[in-house]
């Protein structure tokens, strides 16, 4: 049993007391991780004190593709609305209170790469076949937000909510598509779209497109950015997801919520060992190695306080 | 087929002169972005899409140097026909 406690849950607004009930990709995925990971991350609020790079860069090269997105949607033409994301870039990377840009101590994802594949990729797809869908208000189907009932319950009748948001929803060939983008500092092969099947966040996102879109969702496209050095990269990828494939991963999704709610219950949030090792590591691998009793004083030092509430919250890590 | 959703080559529109706009790139940089004016954003994506074409060029010429037998010309592509009718596109299009 851990020794830490829950942070103050009652600003979140995905959370009754210790208990979920809006779960977002990242959340599910934390918890099929490794269910301390989730704890600390989701219900703790633990956060290393150095912000992830990736997530900061992957948080300002959407909302800049999204930026661009808006203005095309409003009628501006490709340069006009290259140049507003290249501005949005600019001005969300740089600190006003410090007067200084953001600094990354990352050679591939930093404020130079960032503003780089941002106008790269808006020339890269400039003539792009897939249509950004225009909503029925007039809104281009960009950083669409979704909130769907899971089809599941707590055990005294609560509805469990799935939600999260897709990058953008096109139209190619009278189809529907989720597009979503991703940057990696690998080199971009068939290996790299292999990975996503099967993937939970692109699952959710298929069973929400599937939900709120029915069958017109065909599938989701993968628009994938190498940041190198000197270079950004970019290649499309196809994940599909069949009804039987979504069915499987919904089922097992029940099981999860169940065990999260049963974890919640008890105080209980046993580490899966075997996962310290992925990606590059656990963030928490520092704490987890220490006694139990002595996690608490060692999380004061290395890690910051922050409240992920996905009902609010953008961004994976 | 040609690849729609691929340009490698950056618009011909640049906005500006690109070889004026590289040089003053990492000045731009260090500025408040707050404080550029449209003429210096627009110096910058002209930077960027200089960039652009370099890259590109370069991994053309690592291409044609890869496949190239010894000794052989760089095959000449033909010249598009403005007036081909157009042509459906298929996923494979999307993806290339």
């Amino acid at each position: 049993v851990t020794a830490l406690q829950p942070a103050n849950l009652t600003n979140n607004s995905s959370f009754r007391g210790p208990l979920q009930i809006a779960w977002d990709s990242t959340s599910i995925g934390l918890l099929k991780e490794c269910p301390r990971k989730y704890f600390l991350s989701i219900v703790h609020g633990v956060a290393p004190r150095s912000e992830s790079v990736h997530l900061t860069f992957g948080i300002l090269y959407h909302a800049s593709l999204e930026a661009y997105d808006r203005a095309k949607a409003l009628g501006a033409s490709h340069d006009a609305a290259t140049i507003e994301a290249v501005r949005y870039a600019l001005v969300h990377s740089w600190d006003q209170r410090l007067k200084k840009p953001w600094i990354s101590d990352d050679k591939y994802k930093n404020r130079e790469t960032l503003v780089r594949s941002v106008a790269w990729y808006l020339d890269q797809f400039a003539t792009d076949p897939m249509e950004t869908i225009i909503l029925a208000n007039g809104k281009p189907a960009v950083e669409l937000s979704f909130r769907i009932e899971s089809g599941y319950y707590t055990q005294d009748g609560q509805p469990l909510l799935l939600c999260g948001h897709l990058d953008r929803l096109g139209r190619f060939n009278d189809q529907i598509w989720i597009n979503d983008r991703k940057t990696t500092k690998s080199q971009i092969n068939q290996d790299f779209f292999e990975k996503f099947s099967p993937d939970n966040q692109f699952s959710t996102y298929a069973f929400a497109g599937k939900i709120t879109y029915g069958d017109q969702i065909t599938g989701l496209i993968v628009d994938a950015a190498q940041i190198a050095v000197g270079f950004t990269r970019f290649q499309r990828g196809v994940v599909e997801r069949t009804e039987a494939f979504l069915e499987e991963w919904h089922a097992e999704l029940g099981y999860w919520l169940g065990q999260a709610e049963s974890f919640a219950a008890r105080g209980f949030w046993p580490a899966n060992d075997k996962s310290c090792g992925n990606y590059g590591g656990c963030p928490f691998r520092s704490i987890c190695s220490k006694n139990p009793s002595m996690r608490q004083a060692w999380m004061k030092g290395a890690f910051t306080q922050r409240m992920w509430d996905p009902l609010k919250n953008r961004g994976d890590f | 087929m040609s690849a729609p959703d691929q340009n490698p080559n950056p618009s011909s529109s640049t906005l500006i002169s690109s070889e004026l706009a590289e040089d003053s790139l990492s000045v731009l940089f260090s500025r408040d972005p707050l404080s550029l004016a449209n003429k210096e954003i627009e110096k910058i994506v002209a930077a960027l899409r200089s960039q652009r074409a370099k890259f590109a060029l370069q991994e053309i010429e690592e291409k044609t140097k890869s496949k190239a037998p010894k000794g052989a010309k760089p095959a000449k592509s033909a010249p598009r026909d403005p007036n081909a009718p157009k042509i459906t596109l298929s996923l494979e299009d999307l993806l290339k």
